[in-house]
């Protein structure tokens, strides 16, 4: 899953297997530096990040520069996840973008309660995927500038 | 009482002054008449005297010179014809008596009565007269002395004449007898004028005391009848002026009072009067219904202390005299229970000082019941909503996923085609199909929970052994298949249901058993029920890999699914969880934890409580 020296690392957190596969695709169409950590639901994200468990080993869980967070989760839904993220000093700085089916107008409301950092929402179309994925790669890439304690 | 008395002091009054000055009258009158009868007697005595000296004295000394016998007899006849004359003497001038009257008579001599006096009487030539006290208890006496005169003047003898009163006594006494027969018949005379007086003047007194009295006593229509003509009759028209304007308003009061009586009484609200130290002085309830309702006093209307802010709304009204008003629960009205009463308090003021509390009360259970009616069903309505909007939010979120799977992989698809790419083509064809087969699923899983409660099938009685033997030969493949033993305990109850939700409900119950058996070597799914207290509680306990307690509500919740990779839509408890509320139970899960199995737990409403089968309920997540 790791690239040796990825230029972007982003965990993804994602229950659907299926969205799971069309967001890597999305990536692989265009970008050559991106390691994509998946994780399905948001017990397990908390545990990749806080390196907690079958994640202890920080080589199995290195800081992304990016969350990827869907808001509807098994056992712990996205706006948990997002608050506890938030609520974490070491975890904060991590820009965690939302992304999901959801364009329910509570639900933006809500991430961006939780200092989410984007609200973006999947696109339908494979090609506006791929085309999304470029700009997310591009956007925190090119465009964003992190501290260096965060990469 | 004082009018008697006042008439007997004014009768006897006029008496004492009529008796005194009828005595004083008649006193006056006999004191007179006895002077003049005594004045007329001395005359007659007088003239007596004068006269019969003369014939007396001559004989005398006829009879001293000759012994001439007729003397006795001519003194007889003179003496005789004077009777008020008690005795007479002759004397010579040195005073000796020569013969007394008594000599006339047989009898005592008189002792001679001589003193100077009567010789100086006799010394001159003069008629004398002197009054004498007699010897005898006869009372006065008239001494009358005549000189007898011969011829150049000389006498040598003198009558002396004893005039005594007593005859004068008879008269006297018939004359006062007489007066006081007079005086009598005047005294009598004047009594009855004067009672009649009396009675003339207090007689409008005693019609408008009488009057007076009656008007006190309550009979307003008296009136006093004066015709005496004078200020009494002024006094008796303004007091029938008086009576009249009294009756009036006191007609007008009872009219007044009449009304009020009539609109307290006949209003639908309990109307009570209280005194400054809240006692009930009047209600216009029944009384036996006033005394089970209100008590006698404030304090009792709630029958025991009255709730710190009722007390709080009475010591204001107290205070400031403002109308205030409160709910209180009371004993009912009509038969047993309690009802709730909206309760007016009002001020009843004299001066501006409150002496009195008047309170209303309405019935306002009713109304109170539909408050919390509408409450409870705004309340019902706003939760029913929520669940709604949650149940829209989930279907739009959970029915887009699978799409946007089908149209991102159809995406891929196309452009592996263009490039002519085939490697992947099968696999993510497979996973277009999966998707579409998950949203068919998801649409007829949806439609099934929202038939739930709105296709109500009537209930029937049926033993739930039979409700778990049907659910088993559904789903007896599938867990066959998976190698889960399903038991069955005995003594399985009957149920009221709708039988063929109740099967899907075990149905579900059995099918989520078997997914999340884990690595169960002998999985095993216990079909049992067990009293808890007054409840009847169902179970379906397995042995798979249990449910952390966090997630014992969510599991419950459309579409929530703890483990993506276990095959389902998340709706099969979401049902369940349904199809049980529609049958007025709840249901829940226990479990220890990951790993020690799961024990999903329902029940059902009784028969007794629900008659009437399942509510019809909205769909609803």
């Amino acid at each position: 899953m790791t690239v040796a020296t990825p230029a972007l690392r982003i965990l993804l957190v994602e229950d659907d297997p299926d969205h799971a596969e069309l967001i890597r695709r999305g990536f692989d169409a265009r970008s050559h530096g991106v390691a994509l950590s998946v994780v399905g639901d948001g017990e397990t994200a908390l545990a990749y990040l806080s390196r907690q468990g079958a994640w202890a080993d920080p080589a199995l869980s290195p800081r992304p520069h990016l969350i990827l967070l869907d808001l509807r989760l098994p056992k712990m839904d996205g706006f948990r996840v997002l608050e506890e993220v938030k609520r974490r000093p070491e975890l904060r700085a991590i820009p965690t973008v939302v992304l999901t089916t959801s364009e329910a107008e509570a639900d933006m409301a809500g991430a961006y309660a939780r200092h989410a950092n984007s609200y973006l929402v999947k696109p339908g179309d494979f090609d506006r995927l791929v085309a999304l994925a470029g700009e997310i790669e591009d956007y925190w890439l090119e465009w964003n500038r992190r501290p260096r304690a965060v990469s | 009482m004082r009018i008697g008395s006042l008439k007997t002091r004014l009768a006897m009054w006029v008496a004492a002054v009529v008796v005194l000055a009828l005595s004083a009258n008649a006193l006056q009158l006999v004191l007179t008449a006895r002077a003049r009868l005594r004045e007329r007697l001395e005359e007659n005595a007088r003239l007596f005297a004068r006269l019969a000296t003369e014939p007396l004295c001559r004989s005398y000394q006829t009879f001293q010179a000759s012994g001439y016998f007729r003397f006795r007899q001519i003194a007889e006849d003179l003496w005789r014809q004077a009777p008020d004359v008690a005795w007479f003497e002759i004397r010579d001038v040195e005073g000796r008596r020569l013969f007394h009257s008594d000599e006339l008579t047989p009898g005592q001599p008189r002792a001679d009565a001589d003193d100077a006096g009567l010789r100086a009487a006799l010394q001159l030539i003069e008629v004398s007269e002197s009054r004498l006290a007699s010897a005898t208890a006869d009372g006065e006496l008239l001494r009358i002395v005549v000189p007898h005169l011969e011829d150049f003047g000389r006498h040598r003898l003198a009558a002396v004449y004893g005039v005594s009163y007593r005859s004068l006594d008879g008269e006297v006494r018939r004359y006062a007898f007489g007066t006081l027969l007079v005086t009598l018949a005047s005294l009598g005379l004047a009594a009855g004028l004067g009672i009649a007086l009396a009675r003339r003047v207090t007689r409008p007194l005693a019609e408008l005391t009488a009057g007076a009295r009656e008007i006190a006593r309550g009979s307003f229509l008296r009136r006093v009848q004066v015709r005496s003509g004078d200020e009494l009759e002024v006094v008796g028209e303004a007091f029938n002026d008086m009576a009249a304007r009294v009756e009036a308003s006191i007609a007008e009061v009872r009219r007044s009072l009449e009304r009020w009586r009539s609109l307290v009484e006949g209003a639908p609200v309990a109307v009570l009067t209280l005194s400054a130290d809240a006692v009930v002085e009047f209600c216009n309830l029944p009384e036996a219904v006033a005394r089970r309702v209100v008590g006698r006093r404030l304090e009792e209307l709630a029958g025991r202390a009255l709730p710190p802010d009722v007390v709080r709304v009475i010591e204001g009204v107290r205070e400031s005299g403002q109308p205030g008003s409160f709910e209180l629960e009371l004993p009912a009205l009509r038969g047993e229970g309690r009802a709730w009463y909206s309760i007016h308090v009002g001020a009843v003021r004299e001066g501006g000082v409150v002496v009195g509390l008047t309170l209303a009360g309405i019935d306002v259970t009713a109304a109170r019941a539909a408050r919390e009616e509408r409450e409870r069903l705004i309340a019902e309505l706003e939760r029913r909503n929520a669940e709604l909007e949650r149940f829209t939010y989930t279907v739009s979120h959970d029915l887009r996923s699978p799409l946007v799977t089908v149209k991102g992989f159809l995406g891929a698809v196309e452009s592996a085609a263009r490039e002519g790419r085939t490697e992947r083509l099968s696999q993510d064809v497979a996973r277009i199909r999966a998707a579409a087969d998950r949203m068919d699923q998801l649409l007829r899983e949806l439609l099934e929970l929202s038939r739930v409660g709105r296709v109500a099938s009537p209930t029937q009685r049926v033993a739930f052994a039979e409700v778990v033997r049907e659910a088993i030969a559904v789903v007896g493949g599938r867990l066959s298949g998976s190698g889960v033993e399903v038991l069955v305990d005995d003594g399985l109850p009957d149920v009221w249901c709708d039988r063929r939700r109740l099967v899907e409900v075990v149905q579900n119950l059995l099918d989520n058993a078997a997914k999340f058996k884990g690595a169960q070597p002998q999985p095993q799914v216990r079909v049992g029920c067990r009293q808890d207290g007054a409840e009847r509680v169902f179970t379906v306990s397995d042995n798979g890999i249990g449910i952390e307690a966090r997630h014992h509500e969510t599991v419950f919740g459309l579409f929530d699914r703890l483990d993506p990779m276990v095959e389902g839509t998340g709706v099969g408890l979401a049902l369940v969880r349904r199809i049980v509320e529609v049958h007025g139970g709840r249901v829940w899960v226990e479990s220890d934890g990951a790993g020690r199995g799961a024990r999903f737990c329902f029940t059902l409403a009784e028969p007794a409580h629900s008659p009437a089968g399942p509510k019809s309920a909205t769909p609803s997540a």
